[in-house]
């Protein structure tokens, strides 16, 4: 066995194709990941002040004061140009500033585009507005509360505490590496499904050389088995690497939990591909196009192409959320980010070791029984 | 003398087709049995069926005296087997791909690096070790293809065509390799549709058709079995139907034709054949030109047998 093994590592690692789809390509949409929300990042993180015009026709203390506020410190979010109003219409037609404040007894802005910058001003004037607007209510009704109800507007209270469980931080980017990771993971299939290829005389003559062999099926069938999760473990290790090595990207510090959901989801994916090999009739292409469609499947609702789609399916089908491995797999990794190895983490990890095993007993059991009326 | 493969009463369908209808097979150690037909004949099913490859739907097959089936491990380490597709890894260079498919048959790390080597020498790719397949030319694909089949000197090898798609010298090489396993105490069975193979090759011929085996003997028996002896051929500018008639009331001369300028005369056994009809065309005045005699080929055989030409029939089995 340590010889087919061995001889099966070299299979596998000189198979050009399948090793571009399953290391080369992940790497390079990971990092065509990182280019585009890296890129969205940077730009909120470097979020530069806003160039307004002021323009103040009416006095107004409390806008004023609102501006003057949002215009200071190091954090500030605007840059006041205080002006007349043909000025300010001519700065803005030249787009020197993104927008004009008129300050009066009821407040405006004035736009040229639509914009996130233009968006953020009126989101300023509109909270303005909102506050004086509730102020002027209550001091209609009952004076006596103005005081509170200030207190509450600038203070409000908050309805959830936000806790940290763990070291790590979440944020929506990482939740596409996940499913990155995971759609490798069930990438193994690709190796699976050519190690049942091998393995089987109706589909290949190697099958038929090999099924000729003395050495019974299973041997050299666990061989390849054991070489693809070898090989594919090392792949999403790499990929893992390579992800952890980009600035912002960080799957915290739990090496071994890591390890072990990377290596359930290997294990995974190579008997999804043996299976699909064993139990699907027909060809080699038919086979190939049915493992690509459910690999695609799956990874499409663990977030792949959509980070919402997994909580969509949570709140809807749950139970598609625990019997999809790339699910499993993409919530291995959150719950570990988010909250450590809990309860969550180690049963998203039985429940994949669990599929694992019903794949393998299933591919096992059906190679076992095989018999060719035709070849 | 041990009856290494002993194949009684094969039936296999594909669905409508009959692909082995009660086919028989017995051959003796040392042998070299031939498995003669054209392309679709059965001769690739009869060797998946005798291997376990595919189930039969009827007849029982028996190897080194023990019955063959899927899981007769012991049985299977006495045989080789070299297919007609070339089935070895193009990841893997000549000398792992003989290890390896070695190594399903030798455990023994040391004894397997011998086998190796001599599979390698004895196929003569010593030059190519380093080379992975997609580097080989097709004879030399077909000669890796053979040592991955014999490397672990099996008693009993089956060749199914092995030298399809291969050029001249190369042929050679493998007809001769193939005696000298044969010589080396191996039987072998070889199948083809190249009648020259066999008959030069072979020390006893099956020839089959639909399933069915249609004759069996040495090259000599089963050419004794035929009503042919000898066919001419002359080419002649022109004849006519009382010349034919002419021709056929020669002595020996059973049947002939005229087609595209060419005389096709065919004459049972006896002497002179060639000096009867040439002295009618001298006496006839019939002016002619190149003239060939054959004796009868196995081709001839099977045509008197089937009515079809040996290399009739579909592109694959």
């Amino acid at each position: 066995m340590k010889t087919l093994y061995k001889y099966r590592l070299k299979c596998i690692l000189g198979d050009r194709a399948n090793m571009f789809w399953t290391l080369v390509f992940p790497i390079l949409l990971g990092t065509l990941f990182y280019v585009s929300f890296g890129q969205l990042l940077t730009n909120i993180e470097q979020l530069e002040p806003i160039p307004v015009a002021i323009v103040e026709q009416q006095q107004n203390e409390s806008f004023s004061e609102t501006l003057e506020s949002l215009a200071s410190g190091e954090d500030a979010f605007i840059t006041p140009q205080h002006t007349n109003k043909a000025q300010a219409l001519s700065m803005l037609e030249s787009e020197e500033v993104d927008g004009i404040y008129v300050i009066d007894e009821s407040p405006s802005l004035t736009v040229k585009t639509d914009g996130l910058n233009q968006s953020m001003l009126k989101s300023v004037l509109d909270s303005y507005l909102q506050v004086t607007a509730t102020v002027t209510t209550v001091a209609h009704k009952d004076p006596a509360l103005i005081a509170d109800t200030v207190r509450e507007l600038t203070n409000p209270p908050q309805a959830v505490e936000q806790i940290s469980l763990s070291s790590g931080s979440l944020d929506f980017m990482r939740e596409n590496f996940y499913a990155l990771i995971a759609m490798t993971c069930l990438y193994g299939s690709f190796f699976g499904l050519s190690g049942a290829v091998s393995a089987q005389p109706n589909l290949s003559a190697l099958g038929a050389r090999r099924s000729i062999a003395p050495t019974p099926k299973l041997t050299g069938v666990w061989s390849d088995i054991l070489a693809a999760v070898t090989v594919m473990f090392g792949i999403v290790l790499v990929l893992i690497a390579y992800l952890s090595a980009l600035p912002n990207i960080d799957f915290g510090g739990n090496i071994p939990a890591i390890l072990l959901t990377s290596l359930c989801g290997v294990f995974v994916g190579v008997m999804l591909g043996m299976l699909i090999g064993v139990a699907v009739r027909g060809s080699r292409g038919t086979k190939d196009g049915f493992l690509i469609s459910i690999s695609l499947l799956l990874c499409f609702f663990s977030g792949l192409m959509y980070s919402n789609m997994r909580f969509i399916v949570e709140k809807n089908a749950p139970i598609f959320n625990r019997i999809n491995p790339a699910s499993l797999i993409v919530d291995s990794f959150y719950t570990l980010d988010a909250y450590g190895a809990g309860e969550r983490f180690w049963t998203n990890i039985v429940l994949l070791a669990a599929i694992g095993g019903i794949l393998c007993a299933a591919s096992v059991a059906i190679l076992r029984r095989k018999q060719y009326a035709s070849i | 003398m041990q009856t290494i493969v002993n194949a009684t009463n094969l039936v296999k369908r594909y669905k409508e087709l009959l692909a082995l209808d009660h086919f028989n097979l017995k051959i003796e150690e040392g042998e070299i049995l031939g498995l003669l037909g054209p392309n679709g004949s059965g001769k690739t099913t009869a060797i998946n069926c005798l291997l376990s490859l595919l189930t039969i739907d009827k007849g029982e097959v028996d190897i080194f005296g023990k019955r063959m089936s899927p899981t007769s491990y012991s049985i299977k380490q006495e045989i080789g087997v070299v297919p007609q597709q070339v089935a070895v890894f193009e990841e893997l260079t000549t000398q792992e791909n003989i290890d390896y498919f070695c190594g399903l048959y030798v455990k023994d790390k040391q004894l397997r690096k011998e086998l190796v080597d001599e599979a390698i020498d004895f196929v003569e790719l010593d030059e190519f070790r380093k080379f992975h397949p997609k580097k080989l030319s097709g004879g030399l694909l077909r000669r890796l293809n053979i040592a991955c089949g014999i490397a672990h000197k099996p008693k009993l090898i089956i060749l199914d065509e092995p030298t399809v798609a291969v050029d001249p010298q190369s042929r050679a090489h493998i007809l001769d390799g193939i005696v000298k396993l044969n010589e080396q105490g191996a039987t072998i069975i070889y199948t083809s549709h190249y009648m020259e193979e066999v008959e030069q090759i072979c020390t006893r011929i099956v020839i089959m058709d639909k399933g069915r085996c249609l004759a069996e003997g040495t090259s000599e028996e089963l050419k004794r079995m035929i009503k042919a002896g000898e066919t001419i051929r002359i080419e002649l500018p022109a004849f006519t139907g009382e010349q034919m008639e002419g021709i056929k009331a020669l002595p020996h001369v059973y049947s002939a034709s005229y087609a595209d300028g060419l005389l096709a005369i065919y004459c049972e056994k006896g002497g002179h054949n060639v000096l009867h009809v040439l002295d009618y065309l001298q006496k006839n005045d019939i002016p002619f030109g190149t003239v060939d005699a054959k004796l009868p080929t196995l081709n001839d055989v099977f045509l008197e047998i089937t009515g079809r030409e040996l290399r009739d029939g579909g592109e694959s089995e």
